[in-house]
């Protein structure tokens, strides 16, 4: 232990005079303030937008045709937040948000399709909205007459934002998610708005484990969608033990692995005209995953289309890749038909 | 009674806890900030990440994790210093109420950020990514901001925490490391290494060794390892620039990308150089500064027309139109390290040109340094009045047999003064005289003046030695001073003995003297009358003459001597120096004996003993006994005959310790191998009943001791290109010029005999 001496140097300088020492505290509580207040908005903005801005809805946007640039209004959507309960979750209310297209209330005559969306984990449907825009995507993409309007239904996908449910009906008594949004969701969906009301009309979609539920629903439910598409998914079950036990049961995991089920269903999944899109980052872990399944799909004379995009596995991809995801199910689904008998709600 | 003692305990528990209160309050509170430090400075930088993004210069990558994927993480590397400097200012001045030392400071401030930093950014890249814990941690190890903030988190540790005296370390290990941080630059530059391994990364870490950083790391790993031998000195600045530099070469690795492990380390050992500024307090030398200055100017011009030169001399060997502006411009860039860029003016495989201009600016920015970074050399210019004030303070005060040799004209002189005591008007002054060896200043023999004075004298030498880096050692130190030595934080080591005969009483009667009686009566018999006389009093025909007999004597051999001879026969005048000289019956001079006079303690000092060949043995022990005899009429009590190496361990009368034993067979055993002549002096000296006075060698460190005696036997003259090792400018102007008579032809002065050779002709004179 040594001796303590003076202050020397810059410390001196702050020690000294009382104004100075005032001034530092100033300074200090400033740096405090700001540093709680920064930290608390940067957590904020990230958990709301994972750093990305706002979604931003233009009033306008220029549209390029052969006659020249024209510039189109852009009309809102509406974001509704519907409850659903189902006996698969014990009858308990889960939110489904509802994105209907702008014109849905001015055309109530029209049946819309549907674009089932399914997050990942961590994740919450609102994601959909906040961070990858889908709803202005939609808006601009319809002013630009891009893609058709269609509803946007994302349910919620598990009990809190960190609990994971893979999207499969699990072992346990009431995590019936599969059958929840199969049945549960979809036929609340159709029976609140006016949808069309089979395969024809309805695609799913989903990240990451909601890309692997959307693989899974579709082929475990020939005819209920007719397009189905993974962002960043995977095809082989993970053994979570709070989904499907403790112990293992292969039995279950190759019923919800979409790889296992494709060999046994192709022939059907042919049949009912199932059109897969599927895409994975350059250097994202999944890739080998679902290079291997696209490879399989071509073997199985599935319709699909494999895309490897640049970047990882994030949000960064799925943003970029959304356009495109409604541009794809817009497609292959059509446009909103004359309205059938029973549309009811909102319509 | 009880009562009052009672409640006097009671206040002193209370007072007790309370302190121990406030300290564990400090000690909470500072633990508190060292976790918060790094959120907060988050915070605050997310704040100014919008208004300062358009800032030119580095970009931190991934300031902001969180944001990285939505791209705009990225934070101007300036401010991000600046904002994570300042949040750790504050912790800083918590870590100084708490009382924590500067080195533990930026230890713990370092540490706390790493470490906060890296779990931060793992959890970040967690969330971001959406990879595993494993990944996320092996990403987070390579983040940038985690080396980033250890670094500036610890600098702002070592500069504002408490400094506190400690028992200092050597600089010669940051000598060391810093040397090896600029090997590690070098080898880091030429053997590049790339980031396949970290293919998962891109938004978190620049692109692998940009051409400018991976440059740039070229002259800063020379200029570091020029100053290693600066900081081993402790010089300051050779810490300033180690300092900025090892810094710089931290972010540099850093900016590189994927070179952490040379970030830490150099990061490191600027912190550590930070915290210990306090032992680099050598001030540079004066003078040197223009002259670095205008070599990196020089250089710089050089470079520049080069570039220029070598511009147009290509584009014209090519046929390619040459545009002055453009050119000048190109070698601007080149010449600041911003090549590829403008390299399509210069053309494709042209990496030539960059890298010959990078280098001769590093070669150049290397020689500045070295200039600067010189060890403090001394000029020998001892001017007349500087003489003359030690002359007076050497024979008022110069009590020791040794200080009248402090006079030699190969030494430097350090006067100190203080009031006399009881009297504020007159000062006291005391004077130092030494000479800088290889960075070694070698005082001869103990400081001279009023014994009130020469204690601060000392210490103001010790300063003066140290600010301009150089270690401090005594030859000759008497025992007298050993405390004072040791006060000053100094250690002995026994030397030998100094031989000293007491006139008073001295005879020639008795079985003691028998041997020298016989040769005294030997040169009598031959004739041989005694002629004294004082150095001033010496006319030129009868100087020549002695300097004639002193060539002879020498025989062309190398004058040696520091502490215990005079460096010419004539740099002491007047009554200060006396010649005993011998002359045979034919008036011819066979020898004499050259003294230094001490009026302060009435004593003379032998400084040598020439004689001719030829003539009788026992003719240097009848000068001896002649002196004495004129010594006891003149007044002197006593005569300082010689010095004696390691005499009281060659003594076999002496009991000796175990190690003492040991030491004395190593220098009988050294004796034998080498033909020295230790134990020969010693018998010499003791024909004449002497008293034995001890001397030390006084240094600093015992790691100084190799330095010491090679600058030692530098400066006696007993190595091999001895002048070489002396450093330039060895022979004073006085040796040099013409002041003692018949010296007009400089490369034939005289020189002073070596004690082997005296003693190797005592022995002989004595055994006849």
């Amino acid at each position: 232990m040594g001796e303590r001496v003076r202050a020397q140097g810059v410390g001196r300088l702050v020690k000294r005079s009382s104004l100075t020492r005032l001034a530092v505290a100033v300074l200090f509580a400033v740096l405090g303030i700001a540093g709680v207040t920064g930290v608390v908005q940067y957590a904020r903005t990230y958990w709301l937008y994972r750093g990305f801005a706002p979604p931003n809805e233009p009033a306008s946007v220029a549209v390029r045709s052969a006659h020249g640039v024209r510039f189109a209004t852009v009309r809102r959507g509406t974001l509704v937040t519907l409850e659903v309960r189902s006996p698969a979750l014990g009858n308990r209310p889960e939110p489904v948000l509802v994105y209907l297209p702008p014109g849905y209330f001015g055309h109530p005559d029209k049946s819309y399709p549907v674009l089932y969306l399914l997050h990942g984990t961590p994740g919450a449907p609102i994601n959909f909205f906040r961070i990858a825009d889908i709803g202005v995507l939609e808006d601009v993409m319809i002013a630009k007459r891009e893609i058709e309007p269609m509803i946007l239904v994302a349910p919620t996908g598990s009990p809190s934002v960190f609990a994971d449910t893979e999207w499969v009906n699990g072992v346990r008594s009431d995590t019936g998610w599969e059958t929840y949004v199969v049945r549960g969701v979809v036929t609340a969906v159709d029976r609140r708005f006016r949808t069309i009301r089979n395969g024809r009309g309805r695609a799913i979609a989903g990240l990451s484990e909601g890309g692997y539920g959307a693989l899974d629903m579709a082929f475990h439910h020939p005819g209920e969608f007719d397009v189905v598409e993974s962002w960043s998914g995977y095809e082989w079950a993970d053994h979570v033990p709070g989904v499907f036990g403790a112990h293992e049961r292969p039995a279950m995991l190759a019923y919800d692995s979409p790889a296992v089920q494709l060999r046994r269903r192709a022939a059907v999944l042919r049949q009912d005209h199932l059109f897969v899109w599927l895409y994975s980052g350059a250097r994202d872990p999944l890739l080998v995953q679902n290079e291997h399944f696209a490879t399989e799909l071509t073997r199985y004379r599935i319709a699909h289309r494999f895309v490897i995009v640049p970047g990882g596995h994030d949000w960064k991809v799925w943003r970029s890749m959304a356009g495109e995801s409604l541009l794809i199910a817009s497609r292959h689904l059509g446009p909103a038909t004359k309205a059938t008998a029973r549309g009811a709600g909102h319509g | 009674m009880a009562e009052p003692e009672g409640g006097c305990g009671r206040t002193g528990l209370v007072v007790r806890l309370a302190r121990q209160l406030r300290r564990a309050t400090r000690v909470i509170t500072f633990t508190l900030a060292l976790l918060l430090a790094m959120p907060l400075a988050t915070g605050c930088l997310y704040w100014l990440r919008g208004p300062v993004a358009h800032l030119p210069g580095p970009q931190v990558a991934a300031a902001l994790l969180l944001d990285v994927l939505a791209g705009h993480g990225g934070v101007p590397l300036v401010v991000y210093v600046l904002v994570v400097a300042s949040i750790y200012a504050g912790v800083g001045q918590l870590a100084r109420r708490v009382g924590l030392e500067r080195l533990s400071a930026a230890g713990a401030m370092a540490l706390s950020s790493g470490l906060m930093t890296f779990l931060l950014d793992a959890l970040s890249i967690y969330i971001v990514r959406q990879v595993g814990y494993g990944q996320s941690l092996a990403l987070a190890s390579h983040a940038q901001p985690v080396y980033l903030n250890a670094l500036i988190a610890g600098a702002v540790g070592a500069i504002l925490a408490e400094q506190r005296t400690m028992r200092s370390r050597p600089a010669i290990l940051f000598g060391w490391a810093v040397g090896l941080a600029g090997v590690m630059d070098l080898a880091s530059a030429v053997v590049p290494r790339f980031a396949h391994q970290l293919a998962g990364l891109d938004g978190f870490a620049p692109t692998p060794a940009p051409p400018l950083e991976n440059a740039l790391v070229v002259p800063i790993g020379v200029v570091l390892l020029l100053t290693s031998r600066g900081l081993a000195r402790g010089s300051r600045r050779a810490w300033r620039v180690a300092v900025v530099l090892l810094a710089a070469s931290a972010v540099l690795h850093v900016l590189k990308g994927y070179e952490y492990e040379a970030a830490t380390a150099t990061g490191l050992l600027a912190l550590a150089l930070i915290a210990r500024r306090r032992d680099f307090a050598s001030r540079g030398a004066p003078g040197t500064q223009p002259r670095a200055l205008l070599r990196l100017i020089t250089v710089i011009a050089g470079a520049y027309v080069y570039a220029v030169a070598a511009l147009v001399i290509d584009r014209t060997a090519l046929g390619l139109p040459s545009r002055l502006g453009r050119i000048c411009l190109v070698a601007a860039q080149a010449l600041i390290g911003l090549p590829r860029r403008p390299a399509a003016y210069v053309g494709h495989g042209s990496d030539w040109f960059y890298w010959s201009v990078l280098s001769i600016v590093g070669v150049g920015a290397g020689w500045a340094a070295a200039g600067w970074l010189a060890p403090w050399r001394e000029r020998l210019s001892p001017s007349a009045a500087r003489r003359l004030r030690a002359e007076r303070i050497v024979r008022s005060s110069g009590t020791d047999t040794l200080a009248p040799f402090a006079l030699r004209g190969d030494k430097d002189l350090y006067f100190a003064s203080s009031p006399a005591s009881g009297d504020g008007a007159t000062l006291e002054e005391a004077v130092v005289a030494y000479r800088v060896v290889r960075g070694v200043a070698l005082v001869s023999g103990d400081p001279i003046g009023p014994p009130a004075v020469v204690e601060a004298a000392f210490a103001s030498f010790a300063r003066h030695a140290r600010e301009r880096g150089w270690k401090i050692a005594v030859l000759g130190a008497s025992q007298r001073c050993l405390a004072m030595y040791r006060r000053a934080g100094l250690r002995a080591i026994y030397h030998g003995d100094e031989a000293i005969v007491s006139t008073d009483g001295f005879t020639l009667e008795g079985p003691a003297m028998r041997t020298v009686r016989q040769g005294v009566h030997r040169v009598e018999r031959a004739g041989y009358v005694l002629e004294v006389a004082y150095a001033g009093d010496v006319p030129p025909e009868l100087a020549a003459e002695l300097v004639e007999v002193e060539r002879a004597w020498l025989n062309g051999s190398r004058r040696t001597g520091f502490v215990m001879e005079m460096d010419d026969l004539f740099t002491l005048t007047g009554h200060d120096a006396l010649f005993a000289i011998g002359r045979d019956g034919d008036r011819r001079i066979g020898g004499f004996l050259h003294a230094v006079l001490c009026p302060a303690s009435a004593s003379l000092s032998l400084s040598s003993l020439p004689r001719r060949a030829g003539t009788p043995n026992g003719l240097a022990a009848w000068l001896i006994v002649r002196t004495i005899e004129w010594a006891v009429q003149e007044g002197y009590g006593q005569l300082s005959l010689n010095f004696t190496p390691f005499a009281a361990l060659l003594n076999g009368e002496v009991e000796l310790g175990t190690l003492q034993r040991l030491e004395r067979e190593a220098l009988l055993g050294a004796k034998r191998r080498l033909s020295l002549q230790l134990d020969n002096l010693m018998r010499f000296n003791q024909r004449f009943l002497p008293r034995f006075e001890p001397r030390f060698v006084v240094y600093e460190r015992r790691s100084d001791l190799p330095r010491v005696l090679v600058a030692a036997m530098a400066a006696e003259g007993y190595l091999p290109f001895a002048d070489l090792a002396r450093g330039r400018a060895w022979r004073s102007e006085h040796q040099a010029g013409a002041t003692g008579a018949g010296e007009a032809d400089e490369g034939a002065l005289p020189e002073i005999a070596s004690p082997r050779t005296t003693s190797a002709d005592e022995s002989k004179l004595l055994s006849g």
